[in-house]
């Protein structure tokens, strides 16, 4: 039997090492410590005539390298890589709350913006004028973002196909439909980001902006279908292995933080 | 050589330097003079000596970085979800 492309498209993902997520984190955390922790400086000795990048770039760079070389012998010596691997799990769970929570509002901007467009200003004009102020509206949207609407078209298609083959050809299991959604979610996360990474990298730094996009990355990698993965692969060094129930708990209560924490810089920043 | 050897050998040295560049960046911004300069420098070489002979000493310096490894993830994301907010 010939088993349908589709299907295989996304599967490469399930073959993924399951210490990618954490390390992938972890990257990318270290890397927006570097980032952010050089911009402070900057701004707080960047005056000083001694001052260079060069030096500025030593300085926030051996600090970091000090900070996760402690960290490690302190995690590997007194057996925390549990600990530390759910901090990162929280964490990374935070991140992805707060931004499905966000492309979710974004999502509904966009079409309240696209239905609020045609009727905002049309008591003045004609039908016709009013309509054609709405298309350019739509058209002006388009434009501005013709690239990710292209993209996220082609990732949300290739999602939909790919959960259809599940039942069509495949077993029709609905986890592994599950799994193949939050795929496509992942995709359109990094893209997002990834487009959006041009106004905000300027405003901080590059390192931290490509940090904060592999750290997204890293933490959309934590599959919800997939609860047993980040255990099993560290069974060897552990004495006593942390059965799988405190996972769902500690992987909800990360992504309701993270949910609040971005309803609360909303309200502030908008 | 295992990675655990190699990482507590190296962060001490890494550490060092960064505090020394630092102190001196901060001392010169703050106009402070070359005497307090010169001791700072001493003292803090005499501690990096001191972590290599006496390994004890390195232990409440390590646990504080170990503090703020553990902050960094959820520090850094709450800055990011900011970031994120803010600017996109």
């Amino acid at each position: 039997m010939i088993r349908p492309v589709v299907l295989q498209v996304t599967a490469f993902l399930e073959v993924l090492p399951s210490w990618l997520p954490t390390v992938a984190i972890c990257t990318g955390v270290y890397m927006m410590l570097i980032g952010m922790s050089n911009h402070y400086l900057e701004s707080y000795v960047g005056h000083v005539p001694q001052y260079t990048s060069i030096l500025g770039n030593i300085i926030v760079i051996s600090l970091s390298a000090s900070i996760a070389g402690a960290t490690y012998v302190s995690v590997i010596k007194q057996e925390m890589v549990l600990l530390f691997v759910f901090f990162a799990f929280v964490s990374g769970r935070m991140i992805q709350g707060a931004i499905t929570a966000r492309i979710i509002q974004k999502v509904y901007a966009f079409f309240s913006g696209l239905s609020g467009g045609d009727s905002s200003d049309s008591l003045g004009g004609t039908l016709k004028d009013s309509a054609s102020k709405a298309w350019s509206f739509v058209w002006g949207k388009i434009k501005d973002r013709i690239l990710i609407i292209t993209v996220s078209m082609i990732i949300v298609s290739q999602t939909t196909l790919s959960i259809f083959a599940v039942y069509a050809f495949g077993d029709g299991q609905v986890i592994r439909a599950i799994r193949r959604f939050w795929i496509g979610f992942f995709f359109l996360t990094v893209a997002g980001i990834t487009f959006d990474f041009r106004y905000f990298a300027h405003r901080i730094s590059w390192t931290a902006a490509l940090g904060l996009v592999i750290a997204t990355a890293g933490s959309f990698l934590y599959s919800p279908a997939g609860f047993s993965n980040l255990t099993s692969v560290l069974g060897p060094y552990l004495e006593n292995p942390v059965p799988d129930w405190m996972r769902l708990p500690l992987g909800a209560f990360g992504f309701l933080a993270g949910v609040v924490f971005w309803a609360i810089f909303y309200r502030k920043h908008g | 050589m295992t990675p655990v050897e190699l990482a507590s050998l190296t962060w001490p040295a890494t550490f060092i330097l960064a505090a020394t560049i630092l102190f001196l960046l901060l001392t010169a911004a703050a106009d402070i003079g070359a005497g307090v300069r010169h001791l700072g420098t001493v003292a803090l070489l005499v501690l990096l000596v001191g972590f290599y002979t006496l390994p004890v000493l390195t232990l409440p310096v390590r646990w504080l970085l170990t503090l703020f490894g553990f902050a960094a993830p959820v520090g850094l994301s709450l800055v990011s979800i900011r970031m994120v907010i803010k600017s996109t």
